[in-house]
């Protein structure tokens, strides 16, 4: 029944393809002529077809009733095509020209479509040429300005030298042993403008009990706070020792000083008081340390 | 007649008509019009229905293909679509049903299940197809497919008849152990 349908609806276009040449009336009325019975075939199908009952299905017979029904209407589809023989449609001219200008237009169509599509291809491709020759002028540039970067620092080095180091260092321990130098010179001047080394025959100006005690010179005494004596005589230690103790060694000193300091105005004052001597006991314990 | 038939009638000519049944009505709305721009070699027919049996007002067309519109988001609609079933005759089954679910995306938003459906589609030997029937480009390509099948359906197509083109859409469904 679809078969002769389809048939039917074909031969439908054909009509109107060959309307447009008046003068074959022949294929046009032989045409119309199987148009006809077609129609009629089909009017009979369709009477036949009403007197067959309707059937609903259920969820449960479903599956099964309708296997068996596709596989028969397949088998009857089947025999249908094995049975039927191509009819050649009449080889007229007009038929011929019209079916070639069709296969024309619908290729002219698939070629336009090719052409379409390879065009927005290449359209995207040429943009993704841009985008990446872009990127790699932007690559380029970050690549100069690294290497710029690069010899920049390269000047800033300075090649590490341990002689160098070491001259460095040698002259730093050169100016500062000057300098001790000078420092020590200059406390030594201050210290005889100051207070003056008592002279070992001048007892006379003791007038303590204790001048039997021993003057000793400030680096004796020095010496006897640091727990320093004869078997240290390496001048390279003492001195060392001595570079290394010198801040608590100034504040020994500055302190010193202070005592002295006040004692010796003290001893003045009482000098300038009892000129004549006096049985004054000068505590110069203390100093005399 | 309560019961829908295919060939109930002479086909008019170069006419296409296409039953889409469903419980929203908004989606049939759009479908439709989607349906009516394509165009096709043949005049295009579309009746919206929300559940079978039709009503019987006559000077309806012979129907070519029925679509069945399921929302997975809705059970409703697919008690529906169930219930429609019963009113349709078996000689449709014949490759002119097609049963089209929508909503298959959001899964949180899905109360039906798809092994449901599937079930349903195998039950009755039918075509299932997927398409989210909101977006315009998805919409646009099942009708697309919709419109080659209902063409086929109503033997516009020389060569191909709608059992050929069942058989050839359903052809990967291998029996489950259930169905066993």
């Amino acid at each position: 029944m679809s078969m002769s349908q389809q048939h039917l609806d074909q031969q439908d276009l054909d009509p109107d393809s060959t309307t447009e040449v008046e003068n074959n009336q022949n294929a046009e009325e032989e045409l119309f002529k199987e148009c006809e019975e077609m129609w009629k075939d089909m009017e009979e199908c369709q009477n036949k077809l009403s007197l067959v009952g309707t059937e609903t299905l259920t969820d449960s017979n479903a599956q099964l009733s309708l296997l068996i029904m596709q596989a028969k209407c397949l088998t009857a589809e089947l025999s249908q095509w094995q049975n039927e023989t191509p009819e050649i449609i009449p080889l007229s001219e007009e038929i011929l020209v019209s079916l070639g200008k069709e296969q024309f237009t619908k290729l002219k169509h698939d070629l336009e479509l090719v052409l379409s599509t390879v065009q927005s291809k290449n359209e995207k491709l040429k943009e993704d040429l841009e985008r990446e020759q872009q990127w790699l002028r932007e690559q380029q540039q970050i690549m100069e300005s690294l290497n710029a970067l690069h010899n920049k620092m390269k000047e800033q080095i300075v090649t590490f030298s341990e002689s160098r180091v070491i001259s460095e260092l040698k002259t730093k321990l050169h100016d500062i042993k000057e300098y001790r130098k000078k420092l020590l010179i200059t406390m030594g001047e201050f210290l005889e403008d100051h207070f003056p080394l008592p002279d070992r025959n001048a007892k006379k100006k003791k007038k303590n009990k204790e001048t039997t005690e021993h003057l000793i010179t400030l680096h004796e005494i020095l010496e006897l706070s640091l727990g320093l004596g004869a078997y240290t005589t390496n001048p390279l230690l003492l001195e060392a020792t001595f570079l290394f103790c010198c801040p608590c060694l100034l504040f020994l000193l500055l302190l010193l000083l202070s005592l002295l300091l006040d004692k010796t105005e003290k001893s003045r004052e009482v000098e300038r008081q009892t000129p004549a001597g006096g049985d004054a006991e000068l505590n110069l314990g203390p100093c005399a340390w | 007649m309560s019961v829908l038939r295919p060939l109930d009638q002479l086909p008019s000519l170069n006419t296409a008509a296409v039953l889409l049944v469903g419980a929203e009505d908004a989606l049939l709305q759009q479908l439709a019009e989607s349906m009516i721009k394509e165009d096709c070699p043949s005049e295009l027919k579309v009746h919206l229905a929300n559940s079978l049996p039709l009503p019987s007002s006559g000077n309806r067309p012979r129907i070519d293909l029925i679509v069945f519109v399921i929302n997975l988001h809705s059970k409703y609609s697919l008690q529906n679509v169930e219930k429609s079933l019963h009113h349709v005759d078996a000689t449709f089954f014949l490759g002119k049903v097609v049963f089209l679910t929508t909503g298959a995306g959001r899964e949180h938003h899905c109360s039906v299940h798809l092994s449901t459906v599937e079930r349903l589609a195998r039950t009755y030997r039918s075509p299932l197809l997927f398409c989210d029937l909101e977006k315009e480009a998805f919409r646009a390509a099942m009708v697309q497919r919709l419109v080659r099948l209902l063409l086929v359906c109503a033997g516009h197509v020389p060569g191909v008849s709608a059992l050929n083109l069942l058989s050839l859409l359903c052809s990967s469904d291998s029996p489950t152990p259930e169905d066993l």
